[in-house]
């Protein structure tokens, strides 16, 4: 895949994940940098991108340019108090992210984070023939008080 | 057009005094830091703020011999990033004793200790001859200005050894609820500063991202303003 075509990929992603209809908005693409990530283990694309007021990181494999994360970094919906269940953010965590087959939930957690704020910490883990694949799991922040997604990381093994 | 050529003339000669002046207020601005330099402690340390200076304590044994490869090379790494960011660095490795912690600590913007902790009541930090509690904390002149960062395990377990920090002067004080893999934490460490100083984030924003790529470490708190 081309940077080109790496660009289409990240606006696309972003067009849908930011509901942007209008043509007219398409994500501009930023900056865009590659590094090593010793907890992923492998070579990660980083590219920071922004759609009307709205902006987004999203983080695509370095090998097969797969998206593997994504953190929503400003946003337009309306600031809202809404104090979430460990059970409401379990459903939006699901619906932000399509679960693999061999996932098994591993922990709904509250995080303290200090001095504001707490953050829930949805993960899953890889499960294959009864044996949990080392180092792989999906994990979806949310911000309990105001329901958003903050963010989304998926490291995920082929297991052959 | 002679008379807009006069007028850019003009312009040019008001950009190159300001430009002239900039360079004068920036002269003022380094004697100054020279000068708190040169300050007592007590006094050096309220206008620290000023004054770029860091302190990297790595891999103190503790009594026992709790060596930790991970933290030793996370020192180094900690210092390259702070010395990238225009910090001047003390480091110091194994061994490392509680006077040469809390002597160290004094007039400077930013503290990283990469070793051990525990909590029993009080969060505690264990050093070569002893322990560190809060108590020892508050009875200091002198706490770092901007960050404590506490790399060691439970470090955040309770707000007891963030809030010796924050009431005598810290910005931000930065834990873990947990203990905390030697390893994951030099990488989850190194990851934070070099998108707080490098990348120019905010340390909520440099916690949270490397916290995305590294949830191994996902057990830290930040207490801050």
């Amino acid at each position: 895949m081309n940077e080109e075509e790496i660009d289409n990929k990240v606006r696309e992603f972003i067009s849908k994940k930011l509901k942007v209809e209008d043509a007219r908005l398409a994500p501009e693409i930023g900056k865009k940098k590659r590094s090593w990530s010793p907890g992923l283990l492998r070579e990660v694309i980083e590219v920071k991108a922004r759609a009307a007021d709205q902006s987004m990181i999203v983080r695509l494999d370095g090998e097969t340019q797969e998206t593997i994360g994504w953190r929503y970094t400003d946003r337009a919906i309306a600031s809202r108090t809404v104090n979430l269940s460990k059970e409401e953010a379990f459903e939006l965590a699901e619906s932000e992210i399509e679960i693999p087959f061999d996932a098994e939930i591993d922990s709904v957690e509250l995080l303290n984070r200090g001095t504001p704020g707490k953050t829930y910490s949805v993960k899953w883990k890889h499960i294959v023939d009864g044996l949990e694949v080392e180092g792989d799991f999906i994990v979806v922040k949310i911000n309990p008080r105001t329901g958003e997604v903050i963010s989304v990381t998926k490291n995920w093994s082929v297991v052959t | 057009m002679t008379e807009e050529k006069n007028e850019i003339k003009r312009l040019a000669k008001d950009i190159f005094e300001i430009k002239a002046k900039l360079v004068d207020y920036a002269k003022v601005l380094l004697s100054i830091e020279y000068y708190l330099e040169s300050l007592s402690a007590k006094w050096a340390n309220v206008f620290s703020i000023f004054v770029k200076g860091a302190f990297v304590c790595a891999d103190p044994h503790a009594l026992s011999n709790g060596h930790l490869p991970g933290a030793y090379d996370e020192g180094q790494q900690i210092e390259d990033v702070l010395e990238r960011a225009d910090y001047g660095v003390t480091l110091i490795r194994h061994p490392a004793s509680k006077d040469d912690f809390l002597t160290n600590m004094s007039n400077k913007s930013i503290v990283h200790l990469a070793g051990h902790g525990s909590v029993s009541g009080d969060v505690y930090f264990l050093f070569d001859d002893g322990n560190i509690y809060p108590a020892d904390i508050r009875a200091q002149s002198s706490v770092p200005s901007l960050l404590m960062y506490a790399g060691v395990c439970l470090g955040g377990a309770n707000d007891t050894m963030a809030n010796a920090f924050r009431d005598k002067g810290t910005k931000y004080y930065v834990g873990f609820t947990r203990t905390i893999p030697d390893w994951d934490a030099k990488y989850f460490d190194d990851l934070v500063y070099e998108k707080w100083l490098i990348e120019g984030k905010s340390l909520r924003t440099a916690l949270d991202e490397a916290d995305d790529i590294y949830p191994a470490l996902d057990c830290w708190v930040l207490w801050e303003d």
